[in-house]
């Protein structure tokens, strides 16, 4: 059987961490996911799951007690956890918020859309991750614009 | 004299004799010296005959007297007395030696005259060769000094005497020296005429011929020394008068003793009778007189015509120097009105001035003047209490300024618009602005003063009125865009929950519950559009002006291919062509584009093909005939025109207002915030659009941006 995909979301928002799960059902790919309410509950985790990593983290931006900008900043700099690559996972999108994050070493920027589209872009990403561990280019970094 | 020199200096005519004047009497005085140097020549002579025995100058002729040594000795005195008087080194020891010299003469001459009168003989003039004067005097008379030699001397040494005391009294000096020369000349025309009379009547011993010629030249030398003094100014005035005077004096002396000496000859010789002498004697004396009259009368007749010629010529300057002092006067009198008017209106303007003026002196700080409206600014009484009392100290809110001022002042002349605190005498502060020139020469300041408190309590009012509206803007725009952002978030849940209910729970719902899900679906879209443009509403104002050349053409073919599926589906066209290039923000300038071609797509006319025209020119303001623009500012106008449903022409002004809609959300979806966000789109660029709709014909927009670059 082939291995599943280990994904940590970090979400404060407890509609979202649904989705979320609703949308995994529907990818291809088999995933296990572990959901995290905060940011210093996610870098907990990571300090206490040395041996078990995830595969990737989507990280919400806007969460209580630790934003995803300052984990994104403390994992990169952990030796042992910056290999792990990081989705940007927020409702809000803005470029210049967008060219800070890929700076700091985030992986992909995926703006929270409709929960129909969400499992196409789950599994665009985590096909993308399996084929390479290289961190896309600022132009690929941003996954998808959410038009109306 | 005076008289005469007066005259003189009124005819005017006189006046270039003066020089000759002058000139003619130094050469009287130069030949004065002459004279008084033959007699001293001769007189120290005769006293050398004396010495050695030899008569030649003392007695020319051996019948006659001879001349006493003590006279030649006088006259060496007299001469030398004379030198001493009119030595050009005049010095006080050479006026005593003069003085003593003659007073020796008149002491002299004094005793001689007493021996003479009271016939007890002092010897006096035989002190000198003593010997040779009793060898002589053997012969028919003593040796003696005569009687009218001394007198002679006397009236010689006191004129000279005279003479030294003073220019009054040279008019008697110049009086007695001619006494003397015509008591010489009576006895030299006694001897030429062989007079015994002379020698036995008038006096005991006659004037020897030598004594007498001296006196004639020495009186003579004496006279001309002192021409301008006396009655010889009238010989030497160089006047008419004077001229003709030269000439006569000496035919008056020379022709009567003259002709009269020769007349005698005849006598003597008898060639005729005494009576027949004196008839030819008179005769020709008349004749010659006759001629010499008739010469001078031609020479005064000259003089006088030349005179007249000269007073006409300068009565007619005189005449054209008082027209034109006539004139000048009138001119100056005009110039003075001028000025006084001038200085009138000057006086008016300062008086009437809207502003403080007043002069100051730099060094004693005192005030020279003030206007009325410098002592009501700055609270004193009178101009007179702000001349006296005007104090700096009570009037600078900070002291140091004026020392600031002065420095700047001294430095530059001036100071100018320069805007400083200043009290009253009251002690309210007002806000001052300075103008100060300074006048290096006499250090005097000129100051204007205006108060402008009003003016910067004004502007601080609006600077605080604009500052407090900015920050209210700023806080509705923030509050616009955050609450827009944050709307998005639980919408975009309702959205996927919707979505969750009608992948899933659809078919469990009655029909009616699916129509309401589906209504419920299409609120939430255009709640999601309402965020949506709102967000860019505000987007719009909050970025940066970053203005690029952009090329209309190019953007609008860009903003055409985003439609091109709607456009095709519509079987719309878009005309344009040679649009402006023109520098905006390009990111709004396709939002405004993109707005107006998304309104034409929706309000196309159901019965016919949709058509777009877009085309642009560029004008001046003045050429474009639409309000609110500037005059000499170029235009880019952008015509935009459909032939959609329109609308009437009474909404052009409300299209553009926010969520202002003239169609039912039924029939046309919308927020009604497209048309507000191109009308801010537009001002954004400091231009104006304008709608102009017509019912089922269409609508027209015109936008005009300026191509001059505004930063």
């Amino acid at each position: 059987m082939e291995k599943q995909f280990h994904i940590l979301l970090a979400d404060d928002d407890m509609d979202d961490r649904m989705f979320f799960k609703m949308a995994l059902k529907k990818v291809s790919v088999p995933t296990d996911l572990t959901t995290v309410e905060d940011g210093e509950r996610l870098i907990q985790f990571l300090n206490q799951n040395q041996n078990n990593l995830p595969d990737v983290i989507f990280l919400d931006l806007n969460m209580p007690r630790k934003n995803g900008n300052e984990c994104l900043l403390i994992i990169k700099q952990d030796k042992n956890l910056s290999h792990i690559p990081i989705v940007i996972y927020s409702t809000s999108l803005h470029d210049d918020v967008a060219d800070e994050l890929y700076k700091n070493g985030a992986h992909y920027y995926l703006q929270k859309p409709n929960v129909v589209d969400l499992p196409g872009f789950i599994e665009r990403v985590v096909t993308l991750l399996k084929n390479t561990a290289e961190r896309p280019s600022r132009e690929a970094f941003i996954v998808n614009r959410v038009v109306v | 004299m005076t008289g005469k020199k007066n005259g003189m200096q009124i005819n005017g005519s006189g006046a270039p004799d003066i020089a000759s004047n002058t000139v003619f009497q130094n050469k009287l005085i130069r030949s004065s010296k002459w004279y008084v140097t033959a007699v001293l020549i001769v007189s120290i002579f005769i006293l050398f005959e004396y010495s050695v025995g030899i008569f030649f100058f003392s007695r020319p002729i051996p019948s006659l007297v001879p001349t006493n040594p003590l006279t030649a000795l006088n006259f060496v005195f007299v001469a030398v007395a004379f030198f001493l008087f009119t030595s050009k080194q005049s010095s006080k020891l050479k006026l005593a030696a003069g003085t003593f010299l003659c007073i020796v003469v008149l002491i002299i001459c004094l005793i001689k005259l007493v021996s003479l009168i009271t016939d007890i003989n002092f010897h006096i003039d035989s002190i000198l060769f003593r010997k040779k004067l009793v060898d002589e005097s053997r012969s028919f008379m003593p040796n003696q000094m005569a009687s009218f030699t001394a007198v002679n001397f006397i009236l010689l040494s006191t004129s000279l005497l005279l003479y030294n005391q003073g220019q009054k009294k040279r008019g008697i000096s110049s009086s007695l020296n001619l006494l003397a020369w015509f008591t010489a000349m009576v006895f030299i025309i006694g001897y030429a005429y062989r007079v015994d009379e002379f020698h036995r009547v008038l006096s005991k011993i006659p004037m020897s011929i030598t004594t007498a010629s001296s006196f004639i030249l020495i009186s003579t030398g004496f006279l001309l020394a002192n021409p301008q003094t006396g009655f010889m100014n009238r010989f030497t005035t160089g006047l008419a008068g004077s001229a003709t005077a030269n000439i006569l004096v000496r035919v008056a002396v020379l022709t009567p003793f003259v002709i009269g000496f020769i007349c005698m000859l005849g006598e003597w010789e008898h060639l005729y009778s005494s009576g027949l002498g004196t008839a030819l004697l008179v005769t020709v004396t008349i004749g010659i007189l006759l001629i010499f009259i008739y010469y001078t009368a031609g020479i005064l007749n000259k003089k006088d015509a030349l005179r007249q010629a000269a007073e006409s010529e300068l009565r007619v300057l005189n005449e054209n120097l008082e027209k034109i002092v006539a004139h000048r006067t009138e001119e100056l009198e005009k110039i003075n009105k001028d000025l006084g008017s001038s200085e009138q209106r000057y006086r008016d303007l300062y008086e009437n001035s809207l502003v403080a003026i007043f002069s100051s002196d730099l060094k004693s700080s005192k005030i020279l003047t003030v206007n009325e409206v410098g002592v009501e600014l700055f609270g004193y009484k009178s101009k007179t209490d702000f001349m006296l009392n005007y104090d700096p100290a009570s009037h600078f809110v900070d002291i140091n300024e004026r020392e600031k001022n002065i420095i700047m002042l001294k430095e530059k002349g001036e100071i100018r618009n320069h805007v400083q605190k200043m009290k009253k005498l009251n002690g309210s502060v007002f806000w001052a602005k300075l103008f100060v020139k300074l006048n290096y020469d006499n250090n005097i300041a000129e100051s204007v003063i205006v108060d402008i408190s009003s003016q910067i309590e004004a502007k601080e009012s609006l600077l605080l009125k604009v500052k407090e509206l900015e920050s209210v803007n700023k806080e509705l725009e923030s509050f616009n865009y955050i609450s827009s952002h944050d709307l998005q978030e639980p919408l975009r849940k309702i959205k996927s929950f919707v979505s969750v209910l009608q992948a899933e729970e659809e078919k469990k719902l009655s029909q009616e519950g699916q129509y309401y899900l589906n209504r419920m679906t299409e609120t939430a879209n255009r709640m999601q559009m309402l965020i949506d443009d709102l967000l860019t509403y505000s987007r719009t104002k909050t970025v940066a002006h970053i203005n690029e050349k952009i090329d209309l053409n190019k953007l609008v073919d860009e903003v055409i291919r985003d439609f091109n599926g709607a456009i095709q589906e519509k079987n719309a066209v878009i005309k344009f062509e040679n649009l402006c290039v023109i520098n905006v923000i390009q990111f709004q300038f396709r939002q405004l584009v993109s707005n107006l071609i998304s309104n034409s797509l929706k309000f196309a006319h159901p019965q016919r093909r949709l058509e777009v025209t877009i085309s642009s020119e560029l004008k001046p303001g003045k050429e474009l005939n639409t309000p609110k623009l500037i005059a000499w500012i170029e235009y880019c106008h952008i015509t935009y025109k459909d032939n959609g449903i329109g609308f009437d022409s009474q909404y052009n002004e409300r299209v553009f207002e926010i969520f202002e809609r003239l169609h039912s959300q039924e029939k046309y979806q919308g927020t009604g915030i497209g048309l507000a966000i191109c009308k801010r789109i537009v001002e954004n660029h400091k231009g104006v659009i304008t709608a102009s709709g017509e019912i089922n014909k269409g609508v027209q927009f015109d936008i005009y941006i300026p191509v001059t670059h505004f930063s």
